[in-house]
């Protein structure tokens, strides 16, 4: 694994969302909070439909890190909800590596990632640390 | 517990191919929310704090990884409130925010992960 300050991940188009996505969701998880199914719920909050879960939307994002640098090198990972995930929602995952320090026989990275809908509105926002002795980097003296 | 069918069910609602096949079983980043769900009744511990679980917006979760943490591992949570302020909402109305910290332990008291849940929930009507 080579990382870089300013290097871009592969996007990864998850596509278009559906109200099964986020029952599959509910069920995984046993966060049942009728917002997310029930659409007379969801208007009762003032919500025009049910809206996916802001945890969904750090487990797609999580998915996407695990997947760029391996699991087992997050150390941290921050998640920021901007906006619901709406059903028809089609939706992009995208990344890029912030920075990169050595320490001694480590390298650790900062990354961002984030979940953007089709029109450009962001859903969500991961800033992840990473560290691992597999890395390598392009690091300026 | 961390149940291999539970943490399979999980890795495929939130698209996690890379969790079960090649990390030596590796549960998902953000599996302990789900734990979280099921041990503390989150709807429940939200009430007792005073606020109501479908009025409450998740404004950001943060975990940090200590250890690995695997398929069949035994754990132990406590969540404490960590943090309550009132603030002004942008459009009016005053918001609750609170903060819930919880460690994730395993049975020999090594601390694995720690979560940081940060909710808003509007106290008065917001004017919109």
């Amino acid at each position: 694994m080579r990382l870089s300050a300013g290097m871009e991940s592969e996007p990864w188009v998850i596509g278009q969302l559906t109200l099964a996505e986020f029952v599959r969701y509910a069920g995984a998880s046993g966060d049942f909070n009728p917002v997310h199914f029930d659409p007379a719920v969801a208007a009762k909050i003032g919500a025009p439909t049910v809206f996916g879960h802001g945890m969904l939307s750090a487990g797609l994002l999580a998915s996407y890190l695990s997947t760029w640098v391996g699991r087992e090198h997050i150390r941290r990972i921050r998640f920021r909800f901007n906006d619901r995930l709406w059903p028809e929602d089609v939706i992009i995952a995208t990344g890029r590596c912030l920075s990169v320090s050595r320490s001694v026989g480590w390298l650790e990275a900062d990354l961002e990632a984030s979940l953007t809908a089709q029109g450009g509105t962001t859903k969500a926002v991961a800033t992840c640390q990473v560290s691992s002795s597999d890395f390598e980097a392009d690091i300026p003296q | 517990m961390v149940e291999e069918g539970k943490v399979r069910e999980f890795a495929r609602a939130v698209q996690d191919t890379a969790a079960s096949e090649t990390s030596g079983n590796l549960v998902p980043p953000t599996f302990a929310i789900s734990s979280a769900q099921w041990s503390n009744r989150g709807d429940q511990f939200f009430r007792e704090l005073g606020l109501d679980p479908s009025m409450t917006l998740h404004g950001e979760q943060e975990f940090e990884y200590l250890r690995d943490l695997r398929i069949g591992e035994e754990l132990v949570l406590n969540v404490s409130v960590t943090a309550v302020e009132q603030k002004a909402g942008r459009r009016g109305g005053q918001m609750t925010l609170v903060e819930l910290t919880t460690e994730i332990r395993d049975t020999s008291g090594r601390i694995v992960q720690r979560m940081w849940q940060r909710v808003i929930q509007p106290t008065q009507p917001m004017v919109s």
